[in-house]
């Protein structure tokens, strides 16, 4: 668990900057085989826009394009029509990786390095002084939570402390723009609210996510705006507020109140006089993770507390 | 005459000449080649790239909308385009040159003959190849202005310390097993060689570990790297693709430069501490600086020395041919001449200058049980000239023939040495007339001799004017210098000799600094080991990385045999010829009945030889980088040597890190 847990902050609408950091135009990926054959269109005609200072979703299912995507943009594939630029230079440009930082799916780092040498390996790389890498590290191992286990190889690391180390070394470059590869992948309850509650902060710090996830709920938790693929072809794409909202239906939530059939009842006619069908009248559910961080902070605030079956 | 002679001190077998920057001809041709070889390979690689380049573009946007192949540089298709149009010059000469015979008309450029289409191929050729590294090896070089050192340095030191925490430098340790068990358990030798074989068996030991070793770890890492996507978190930083190859190669590089240096140190520090023989160390523990000369042949005509251009010594039969023989006879008129043009100041102050040599012995008769075979040796300078006339000193007014004066004041000197009281008589005598002559000195084979030749010679060389002619007969432009010429006394019998089997030493060197130096050998053949491993890595799969590298690294042993096939030198044919001669049971050397199908199996075999010969120039030279030798046999490593040495190498590791550039490039590291 993170030294520092970040507050989580409600979601609201910030003012995002006109400036995009990701423009891609017909941007189209189709592998060949060896003879120059199509085998298959991972990625076709993709024209997205990123604003900066937003969080950005990526979602779809298995195979839709979303990590062929990511990938198009930090270079590590050639696209094979259209274009991407990244802070307006070529995705294939190299010079627009010192303005990125990327947590990939898994921690693909170098197990037999501890995380002071890997923050150290991927400091040089930026070609950062020593005296600023040790810095950066330092904050960095605290930011994530992992002081005491600092000078033990990634080897000895459970998943999420490979996460989290995997995090540090997206974030050793302080960058503007950061590429979150399903980033709450192996983190516990609590990891994934401290994971969601930091990339919260970035965006408030002024800097720009894009972040693929299997995980929705989390996606909707964070995200500005979302964008979603299925078979290599954008099916949605805007904010997320606007999409997830049924506008067909009404919510109203009420405090001091009973649940009574009276009040019932008076609902159902005030809903029919104009118009209206109840559908359900009830009391409204938290989710479960708000139920779990509740738990959690109750037990750290009352020791002993145990659960107690209803009598 | 028994003869004392040294024990077992080795000498220097060179099969072909070692490079060094006196033979300015020589290299300037190296360069010629050099350009031709690698600008053929710089034209084929660029037309491959630009041709993928257009099929598969990679598009930025510039600013004002337009898109640009990001690929494609306009140096590559300018130096692509001048590099053609050369050499469909080159192509002209050689249709023009099919007209030449023998008697066409011949230039001599950089002392090579040639006829005028010839010249006109050769430089062609070249110049072709140098628009064509201009065109291929342009963006390189202006990429390689964007690499930091620091960057390089990181991944230089992840490779390092992933060999170290990977625990592969224990492997290193099985050089001790060398050490542990010396050779003399094994094999019977004589005392006198032991340092040479304890050389010559870590030496190799060294060399497989740290060759297998290395090349191991730089064929597996970037595949390694792909295929566990750790490359991911490097190729996402602001890390030029070059600098991962970079990184990786001088990684490796110290890691197996710093086990070698600990392995020579080591094996230094048992030879000096353990107990050798006195006999091998007065052998071996040496480094000798030699001075060689240019060998000739001649013949006597009329008390004359004269060289014979078309006498190139006899060939007795040995199927080895580096050396050639002269006849022995009291008055065999074949001499063997080696001629040194300079000398080193420093011999005129020396009392006595030591003339080392070894010489084969080929006998047409069984001789006496025991004895050699006796030579004369025959030192003289320029000024020497036995049927020139000289005043006469002793009948003043009165002149001699430089052959009688000496004659008369040499009585009584024949064959002194320095710790004779004579010797003084004997320098005077050099130094007066410009000879000095040892007589019936006998030579056994495989063994090492060594007459001192008086330093009263170098002087008369140093002070006599130089001629306005060559004097000296064997040497085209020799005007001054010191000409040791060998003469066969014992009849029917024959004496080899090949250039380096004489020389003059010059000094001894430190034998521990030599044998570092000759570790260099070792470290040149590791620094192309690797590179080559590492190139073909950045497309290839390990294994197929390392089996490809392996491969070409042994068929570098090989190297002149292939050269030999592929040019058609070799003695019954190419494969299918040699086949056809296995199944019909021929001789290798009688000639095939014509068939058609021997004729098909011949132009095929003519196919393959125009395809090894483009193979040998992309198969490393790794015999001349074997220093071994030098350092077993007590000679030492000049740093003009060492120095040339590396100038090939990187000649020969720069293409390949130019290809490895373009590979890594163009790899999808994700795909």
């Amino acid at each position: 668990m993170p030294a520092t847990a970040v507050a989580e902050q409600p979601r609201t609408q910030h003012s995002t900057g006109s400036e995009f950091i990701v423009e891609t135009r017909n941007l189209t990926k189709t592998y060949k085989d060896f003879w120059g054959r199509k085998k298959k269109t991972a990625l076709n005609a993709l024209d997205l826009q990123i604003k900066k200072g937003e969080i950005f979703g990526l979602l779809g299912p298995n195979g839709s394009g979303k990590t062929t995507t990511i990938k198009l943009l930090l270079g590590l594939l050639f696209p094979t029509n259209g274009e991407a630029t990244v802070f307006g230079k070529p995705a294939a440009d190299v010079r627009k990786n010192e303005r990125i930082g990327y947590l990939p799916e898994e921690s693909y780092l170098y197990r037999f390095l501890n995380a002071e040498e890997t923050l150290d390996f991927y400091g040089r790389l930026f070609d950062m002084s020593r005296e600023k890498r040790e810095k950066r590290a330092a904050e960095l191992i605290e930011l994530v939570g992992l002081q005491q286990d600092r000078k033990r190889t990634l080897r000895e690391y459970s998943k999420g402390m490979r996460q989290r180390i995997g995090l540090a070394q997206a974030l050793i470059n302080d960058p503007d723009f950061v590429i979150l590869d399903e980033p709450t992948s192996g983190l516990d309850p609590m990891g994934t609210i401290w994971m969601k509650g930091l990339i919260r902060q970035l965006r408030d710090d002024g800097k720009t996510v894009l972040m693929c996830s299997h995980r929705l709920d989390d996606v909707q938790d964070v995200c500005d705006r979302i964008a979603i693929l299925y078979n290599g072809d954008l099916q949605e794409l805007g904010d997320v507020d606007k999409l997830v909202e049924d506008a067909e239906r009404i919510e109203v939530r009420a405090t001091n109140l009973r649940l009574t059939p009276e009040l019932k009842n008076d609902l159902s006619d005030v809903i029919a006089r104009h118009g209206g069908t109840m559908e359900s009248f009830g009391h409204p559910t938290t989710t479960l993770e708000d139920l779990f961080k509740k738990v959690v902070e109750e037990s750290k605030a009352r020791p002993g507390r145990r659960y107690l079956p209803p009598t | 005459m028994q003869a004392s002679f040294s024990p077992l001190i080795g000498v220097m077998k060179f099969e072909s000449e070692p490079l060094s920057f006196d033979s300015w001809n020589r290299l300037a041709w190296l360069v010629i080649d050099w350009l031709q070889d690698a600008g053929g390979f710089a034209m084929l690689g660029l037309c491959i790239w630009l041709l993928t380049s257009y099929l598969n573009p990679i598009y930025d946007v510039l600013p004002n909308g337009k898109k640009r192949n990001r690929l494609i540089k306009p140096i590559m298709v300018l130096g692509a385009a001048v590099a053609a149009c050369i050499y469909l010059i080159a192509l002209g000469a050689v249709y023009l040159s099919g007209g030449d015979n023998p008697t066409t008309p011949r230039i001599v450029v950089l002392e090579q003959s040639y006829t005028r289409w010839g010249v006109v191929l050769e430089f062609a050729l070249a110049a072709g190849g140098l628009a064509a590294i201009v065109g291929f090896g342009g963006p390189f070089l202006h990429d390689c202005l964007k690499m930091r050192w620091r960057r390089i340095y990181a991944l230089a030191l992840l490779s390092f310390k992933e060999a170290v925490r990977r625990r592969v430098v224990w492997v290193f340790l099985a050089i001790l097993i060398l050490y542990l068990f010396p050779a003399r358990w094994f094999f019977q030798e004589k005392p006198e060689d032991e340092i040479k074989s304890i050389v010559g068996v870590t030496t190799r030991g060294m060399n497989v570990l740290l060759i297998s070793v290395g090349m191991l770890l730089a064929a597996f890492s970037i595949p390694t790297d792909i295929k566990n996507l750790t490359i991911h978190t490097i190729v996402t930083k602001p890390v030029e693709r070059f600098e991962i190859v970079l990184g990786r190669f001088f990684g490796y590089l110290g890691l197996v430069t710093a086990a070698l240096l600990l392995m020579t140190g080591f094996g230094l520090v048992l030879i000096n501490a353990g107990n050798v023989s006195s006999e091998a160390a007065d052998e071996s523990m040496k480094a000798r600086v030699a001075l060689y000369g240019r060998m000739q042949f001649g013949k006597i005509v009329n008390r004359q020395l004269v060289s014979m251009e078309e006498f190139k010594g006899v060939d007795v039969g040995r199927e080895d041919v580096y050396r050639k023989y002269i006849a022995g006879h009291p008055s065999s008129p074949h001499r063997a001449i080696w001629s040194f043009p300079s000398v080193p100041k420093r011999f005129e102050q020396m009392d006595s200058v030591p003339l080392e040599f070894a010489f084969d012995i080929y006998r047409t008769t069984k001789g006496e049980e025991g004895t050699g075979v006796q030579v004369t040796f025959e030192v003289a300078t320029h000024a020497w000239d036995p049927t020139k006339r000289i005043d006469d000193p002793l009948n003043p007014g009165t002149t001699i023939n430089m052959q009688d004066a000496y004659d008369r004041d040499a009585k009584g000197l024949t064959n002194v040495t320095p710790e004779s009281p004579n010797w003084p008589k004997v320098n005077a005598l050099a130094e007066r007339y410009g000879r000095y002559v040892y007589q019936n000195w006998q030579i056994f084979d495989y063994h090492t001799s060594r007459i001192s030749v008086p330093g009263g010679i170098f002087k008369n060389s140093a002070a006599a004017p130089a001629e306005t002619k060559p004097s000296m007969p064997g040497s085209k432009s020799l005007t001054r210098g010191v000409q040791v010429r060998v003469k066969c006394e014992t009849p029917s019998q024959f004496v080899g000799v090949a250039r380096y089997d004489l020389y003059f030493v010059e000094s001894e060197g430190n034998f521990s600094l030599n044998y570092f130096k000759g570790a260099f050998g070792v470290w040149f053949r590791l620094v192309i080991a690797l590179a080559i491993a590492i190139t073909f890595s950045t497309y290839f799969a390990g294994v197929v990385s390392f089996l490809i590298a392996m491969g070409l690294f042994i068929l570098g042993f090989f190297l002149d045999f292939i050269r030999e096939f592929s040019s058609g030198l070799n003695i019954g044919g190419g494969p299918l010829e040699s086949l056809a001669r296995l199944i019909k049971n021929s001789n290798a050397t009688a000639d095939l009945d014509a068939t058609p199908t021997v004729k098909a199996l011949q132009m095929f075999d003519g196919v393959s030889r125009w395809v090894w010969r483009r193979i040998t120039t992309v198969i490393p030279d790794v015999d001349r980088y074997g220093l071994t030798d030098y350092v077993a046999q007590g000679f030492s490593i000049g740093p003009e040597f060492l120095l040339m040495n590396l100038v090939t190498l990187m000649a020969y590791v720069l293409p390949w890190l130019v290809a490895a550039y373009y590979l890594m490039k163009a790899r999808e590291i994700a795909a």
